[in-house]
């Protein structure tokens, strides 16, 4: 041990240390990594030394193969290698057997959780979709992270739901992707679809073929994110390129991103199928004058990330002193948003907690719903201020554009003026209010049924199972005459 | 005429090396034929390349009883079950077309196996790589070392080489993958798990040595790992009842 700790104080270059502290520091560690790693090599596989018979037997063999032996004609530079007794991957793929049970299931769709979001919400709308079309017992969900998901409750009875992050715990993106290509392989589903599990992308990545042999494979994508120099990431921009060809489909909710993942990753365009998201909530259209019921309101919900653009509804809020402004959200993880503060001083403007459901938030005060984003799907939000007859103010960016007319949509996502303008049309002319809430109404209704939905997804070749013919008892048939 | 055993080696584009694979695996053949152990060689060429036909059937220690299949299954699996089909041994034991063996290793094997009454897969004790890496390992024996079948699904703790009663290779035999073109691979894994699955036991032949030649490119198993294939379904991992 002196041995080596003086072999180390003599590696160390105390110039170096001074002048290139972190440099030499990382040399140092490095060092000591090495020196550990080959520690623990020989400490878990014990018996470092070649057997006598088999360097014998080496040298032997060295004149019909010399790569046998050393440059020197010996056998001193071999090394021991165990085999790795790992066991742990091995015990949490059984716990993962014993939760999903002995029975086949045809449908696996795989999320990171399910939580409220618009994400959640559709891929509530998939599962409610193979609910109708097979037994509920044949599905599976996967929870890919160990994420609390409040929504499970929302899962359609009879589907089983497996905890597979819980299950796994801390283990390694690499070993959860291996765990999970394993289940799959071993299940050999109809379906497996994933809508936002990085694990099960990662899966498709490093196993997409294999995974495809026996499985159909779908996935779920809505927009890019943006990265704090706004150049697009997340799931499209990273594992695209490599799956496509092992995808079946790819289920977006808007006809920009496909457009925009075509032309800017090269993906074909018939990769995609656009599925629209259905509105299944009831619609009670307004027909009232939509007068201004005492101070103009304006409502605003989202969550309080510099996606949702704080930043702009703050300039609008004090760019508007004389409206009020109802803030509903809930504060992502992190550092709160530096806006947040201000708004929070204003004093036209209330800023409400987490809500539940849309139209619980809507009141008869409230002229629009200022939608403020920088980058976008299609938000089930706008859907929700579509069905509650609230107009809504929104940038045009990503898939808003599929469900409002660019026309009156804001052009630039980082114009408060622009946004305070609409809104000012909107407090001063009842008429255009009407107008939009109807033009709202009107997008609706137009292809967000549920049979819109289902037809698309039937449409979609091994995605649904095929449906049961219905033949007619023609004796019945004649006696019914 | 049933022998003793049948040695089963698969070829693909070794050139020039399956020269000296074939004078050790030859020397050991020789030596349990002294050891009064009747052997047979059965000489796979897999889509092999025109250099590997030429040492293989031109090498100077082949008696002229060796069977030579030329076969273009293109892949290890079909190539290894193609061999096994023109088996007659008691016992059948493959080997891989680059690599060196002990000069006692069929010997030793066949006379392990003679005492045994179990239903066991026979491999070399120790496994010594060279070339790319050099460096050797003691193979698990499931008898006499820890054992955990949940190791499986992270390791193949045996090299492709294996021994076992020809019966064996029948009731389990090999999965073909194709690699490139399915994305699975791993035959000899997936064949190991699915003896353990079916109840056999790995066991290792004391004394014998398997020399496992790494090669930067161009072997089966670096070809697997470039391509991340994963092996096969297998009965150790799980069975799901179909209604």
């Amino acid at each position: 041990m002196i041995r080596r700790i003086s072999g180390l104080v003599g590696r160390v270059s105390f110039r170096q240390l001074i002048t290139h502290p972190r440099a030499e520091l990382g040399r140092i560690l490095a060092w000591i990594a090495r020196r550990l790693d080959r520690l623990a090599k020989v400490t878990a596989h014990g018996r470092p030394d070649l057997p006598p018979w088999l360097r014998d037997e080496m040298i032997a063999l060295a004149s019909i193969e010399h790569g046998l032996l050393g440059s020197g004609g010996d056998t001193d530079h071999y090394r021991h290698y165990g085999i790795p007794m790992v066991t742990k991957p091995g015990e949490l793929y059984r716990r993962i057997l014993a939760e999903v049970g002995v029975d086949y299931y045809s449908h696996v769709l795989i999320l990171p959780w399910l939580v409220h979001g618009g994400a959640d919400r559709g891929a509530l709308y998939h599962l409610q979709a193979w609910t109708e079309t097979l037994p509920a017992a044949k599905i599976l969900v996967l929870l890919s992270d160990a994420t609390e998901s409040p929504w499970i409750d929302r899962v359609p009875a009879g589907v089983k739901v497996v905890p597979f992050g819980r299950i796994v715990g801390d283990m390694a993106m690499e070993g959860r992707v291996k765990l999970l290509t394993r289940l799959l392989v071993q299940m050999q589903p109809a379906v497996i679809h994933t809508i936002n599990s990085r694990v099960a992308w990662e899966s498709f990545r490093t196993s997409g073929l294999a995974l495809s042999q026996r499985s159909r494979l779908f996935a779920s994508l809505f927009c890019d994110d943006h990265d704090g120099n706004m150049v697009p990431v997340g799931y499209a921009r990273s594992y695209l390129r490599s799956c496509y060809t092992h995808l079946t489909a790819i289920f977006c909710d808007n006809t920009v991103y496909p457009e925009k993942w075509a032309m800017e990753l090269g993906v074909p365009r018939k990769a995609f199928t656009v599925l629209r998201f259905p509105y299944d909530r009831p619609v009670i259209e307004k027909e009232d004058a939509f007068g201004a019921q005492g101070t103009p309101r304006v409502l605003w919900a989202g969550r309080f990330d510099r996606q949702k653009r704080p930043d702009i509804l703050l300039a609008v809020a004090r760019a508007m002193p004389t409206v009020g402004f109802d803030v509903h959200g809930v504060s992502v993880l992190g550092p709160e948003h530096p806006a947040m503060r201000a708004l929070h001083a204003l004093p036209n403007v209330t800023v409400h907690g987490p809500f539940a459901r849309f139209e619980d938030i809507v009141t008869p005060a409230h002229v629009g719903y200022l939608f403020t984003t920088s980058w976008e799907g299609l938000p089930t939000i706008l859907l929700d201020a579509a069905a509650a007859g609230l107009p809504i103010v929104a940038p045009a960016v990503g898939g808003i554009v599929d469900m409002i007319e660019r026309a009156w949509l804001v052009e630039d996502p980082d114009d408060a003026e622009a946004f305070v303008l609409r809104l000012q049309q909107l407090i001063a002319d009842p008429e255009l209010r009407r107008s939009r809430r109807h033009q709202q109404y009107a997008a609706l209704a137009a292809g967000r049924a549920w049979s819109d939905f289902t037809h698309t997804l039937r449409a979609v070749e091994g995605y649904l199972p095929e449906a049961t013919p219905m033949f007619l008892n023609i004796s019945q048939q004649g006696s019914a005459k | 005429m049933m022998s003793d055993l049948t040695v089963i080696i698969t070829f693909h584009r070794e050139g020039i090396l399956a020269h000296a694979t074939l004078r050790s695996y030859l020397l050991s053949r020789d030596r349990a034929l002294e050891a009064g152990i009747q052997v047979d060689v059965v000489l796979v060429l897999d889509k092999a390349d025109a250099e590997t036909v030429q040492i293989v059937r031109g090498h100077p220690d082949l008696r002229g009883d060796e069977l030579i299949i030329e076969a273009a299954v293109g892949d290890s699996a079909l190539a290894r079950n193609l061999g096994i089909g023109s088996a007659t041994g008691t016992y059948v034991c493959t080997l891989d077309g680059d690599d060196l063996i002990s000069r006692d290793y069929l010997q030793r094997h066949v006379e392990f196996a003679r005492r045994e009454q179990g239903r066991v897969i026979l491999h070399p004790e120790v496994v010594a790589s060279f070339g790319m890496d050099d460096r050797f390992s003691c193979q698990l024996d499931q008898r006499t070392m820890p054992f955990s079948t949940d190791m499986m699904i992270s390791e193949n703790p045996w090299v492709s080489a294996v021994f076992a009663r020809r019966e064996v290779f029948q009731d389990v035999p090999y999965e073909p993958c194709f690699p490139r073109q399915t994305g699975f691979g791993y035959e000899d894994w997936h064949w190991n798990c699915q003896t353990i699955a079916a109840g056999y036991e790995h066991v290792v032949v004391p004394g014998t040595a398997y020399f496992y030649r790494l090669k930067a490119s161009g072997s089966i198993n670096t070809e697997n790992s470039a391509l991340q294939a994963v092996m096969p379904p297998s009965d150790l991992f799980g069975r799901w009842r179909r209604s």
